[in-house]
């Protein structure tokens, strides 16, 4: 049985009482004295000590057992072990969290950053297939660029080919004045014909003249005679004329015939031709518009990425603050466990305890007192340029 | 040439993040996991913008700011904290350092990279 | 195919053709223009496209030869009540950058 210190105050009492008697009384009384006394004190202290120990409430609060000189009772041993126990897992198990976290915020950050970057190149590859930058072709066209070729083209196509009508017409038209000219001359040799054939009716009758003029005619006859000779060769040489002409005639039809040929081309299979290309530009116009719009579409995407990059690169950090905050618990668990220690330990250091119990107490709440992560939340944070 | 800057931070994900954000802005980025480490490198190396935790094991933040204004190599070149802590206190000792300026966690990507192109380009 | 129509109004003179404007009323048309291109009263020449179908490049051929006439004596040219193909086909080409077409 322990002994409290009131209980020793009322033992001393009582022995000097009955040593006072003893003296006074002389030595007879003394032993009467001394053997009723002491089992008088005896009982006392035994009810006394029983009262005491149901009316005080047992310590387990230690800031309470701290306090100065108080004569607090020991905490029941198996609700010390109980917190102990306790506090060592919160250890672990803050531990534990810590290596959790790390862990896997390492593995989300790498996946997050590839994430990130293929987004960003698939938008950007999208984009350039858009604007047509990337072909099969390293030259690659675009296609109203072709189009507009083809319409030049099919442009000096038609150009050109009224042009040659127009030559054909024209020349045409000299042919035609060639035509002209050949019955010019076709008219001359009519004119030759009757010539011919008066001269015939004129050498004739002058061949009848020499005839009755008799032997005085008779040269007169010789030349009227080579006069229509003449005649019938100039007759022979205005057919083969004529003969000629014709023929020149029939070139000259025949060359028409060429050149209507030449004039003649069908315009409708040009005008056809033409209606497609326009049909194919409003096409791709149709096409352009919406490769525009598409475009747009890809650039607004960027700016949205761009946008959750920066939610998820602040949110990510987490993992530090997260961290840090965690460390803090453990040093508060530190501490707490070092001062159940402490406290179980008071009976050993009985007068300098209090002095070191108070000096680490102050030590830690000023440590503790920091804490390094005053977030609530994961809005980004101020920026102070100096 | 693209600018240099050295990051250090006791945090992986940090320092990931950081690395992450710059890079894709075309900046070349250096990682240092605390204070002497990050001291050692900037002496090796020579970097355009140097950006510095507070909480580290070993040296911390400031002393690592102190300690850097003191080479010559880095008398004026841009030092940022970026740090959890946010009171005033702190934020003054980081100027009486020799910071440049004061960031508070987390950080927004795109204010990071505002503040970097504003001190180097 | 019938011959193209000669009619003066004042200083207008109006060729109308009928049918088919090709090759093979080249002669017609010829002596048609030339008409109206003697007469001095005539100031402006119209060709009347109502009763054509459609053109080929002979037709175009001789339309620009008419109007080099037309422009060398001062006469003005123009193009009339032109149906929807023929239309088209002087609009390939270029022809109303050359001609008035009404």
């Amino acid at each position: 049985m322990v002994f409290f210190y009131w209980q020793r105050r009322v033992m001393a009492c009582g022995l000097c009482l009955i040593s006072v008697l003893v003296l006074l009384s002389g030595p007879l009384w003394g032993a009467v004295a001394w053997s009723l006394a002491l089992p008088l004190v005896a009982s006392m202290l035994f009810v006394l000590h029983f009262v005491y120990l149901a009316k005080e409430p047992k310590v387990i609060d230690r800031e309470e057992a701290d306090a100065g000189n108080s004569q607090t009772a020991p905490v029941a041993p198996d609700c010390l072990d109980f917190i102990q126990e306790q506090i060592s897992q919160s250890k672990l198990e803050v531990s534990r969290v810590q290596t959790l976290i790390q862990d896997a915020v390492l593995t989300l950050v790498n996946s997050f950053s590839g994430l990130s970057q293929e987004a960003a190149a698939q938008l950007q590859l999208a984009e350039s297939l858009a604007k047509g930058e990337v072909g099969i072709d390293s030259h690659a066209m675009s296609f109203s660029t072709f189009v507009n070729e083809i319409a030049n083209a099919m442009g000096s196509f038609v150009e050109k080919t009224v042009e040659n009508s127009r030559l054909a017409m024209l020349l045409v038209e000299q042919m035609e004045s060639i035509g002209q000219e050949m019955q010019g001359v076709i008219l001359l040799l009519d004119e030759i014909h009757s010539i011919t054939n008066q001269t015939n009716m004129l050498a004739l009758n002058a061949s009848i003249e020499a005839a009755r003029a008799g032997e005085a005619g008779r040269g007169f006859a010789v030349v009227a005679e080579e006069v229509r000779h003449l005649s019938g060769r100039t007759s022979s040489f205005s057919d083969e004329i004529r003969n000629l002409i014709n023929r020149v005639n029939g070139s000259v039809e025949h060359a028409e015939g060429l050149i209507n040929q030449l004039a003649s081309q069908d315009m409708m299979f040009t005008l056809q031709a033409k209606q497609r290309l326009d049909d194919t530009s409003s096409r791709i116009r149709v096409m352009d518009d919406m490769m525009a719009e598409s475009i747009s579409r890809l650039r607004h995407g960027v700016g949205l990425l761009s946008d959750h990059v920066g939610d998820a690169v602040r949110s990510l950090q987490f993992q530090d603050m997260v961290s840090q905050l965690i460390a803090h618990v453990g040093k508060r668990l530190y501490g707490i466990e070092e001062m159940m220690e402490l406290t179980s330990n008071k009976q050993q250091q009985q007068g300098q305890w209090e002095v070191r119990a108070s000096a680490r107490l102050a030590e830690l709440q000023i440590s503790l007192s920091n804490n390094p992560v005053a977030q609530g939340q994961m809005q980004s944070g101020s920026i102070d340029l100096f | 040439m693209p600018k240099k800057v050295l990051t250090v931070d006791d945090s992986a994900s940090i320092r990931q993040m950081v690395t992450f954000t710059l890079k894709s802005a075309g900046y070349e980025v250096v990682e240092a996991v605390d204070g002497n480490g990050g001291l050692a490198r900037a002496q090796a190396d020579s970097f355009d913008l140097i950006l510095t935790d507070q909480n580290m094991p070993g040296m911390d933040g400031l002393n690592l700011i102190r300690a850097l204004r003191k080479l010559p190599a880095y008398g004026t070149t841009p030092i940022l904290m970026l740090t959890t802590e946010s009171s005033d206190q702190m934020k003054s000792l980081g100027r009486a350092a020799g910071a440049t300026g004061w960031l508070v966690k987390p950080f927004d990507p795109q204010k990071l990279l505002d503040v970097v192109k504003r001190l180097v380009g | 195919m019938m011959k193209p129509v000669v009619k003066v109004e004042g200083q207008v003179g109006t060729l109308v053709l009928v049918g088919q404007f090709d090759f093979n009323l080249h002669k017609d048309f010829r002596l048609a223009s030339q008409e109206l291109l003697e007469n001095p009263a005539v100031q402006e020449i119209q060709v009347d496209f109502d009763q054509v179908p459609f053109l080929d490049s002979s037709a175009l051929g001789m339309l620009l030869l008419l109007k080099e006439r037309a422009t060398s004596q001062k006469k003005s040219m123009s193009l009339i009540n032109c149906r929807d193909t023929v239309l088209q086909v002087l609009e390939i080409a270029c022809f109303n950058k050359m001609f008035t077409i009404k």
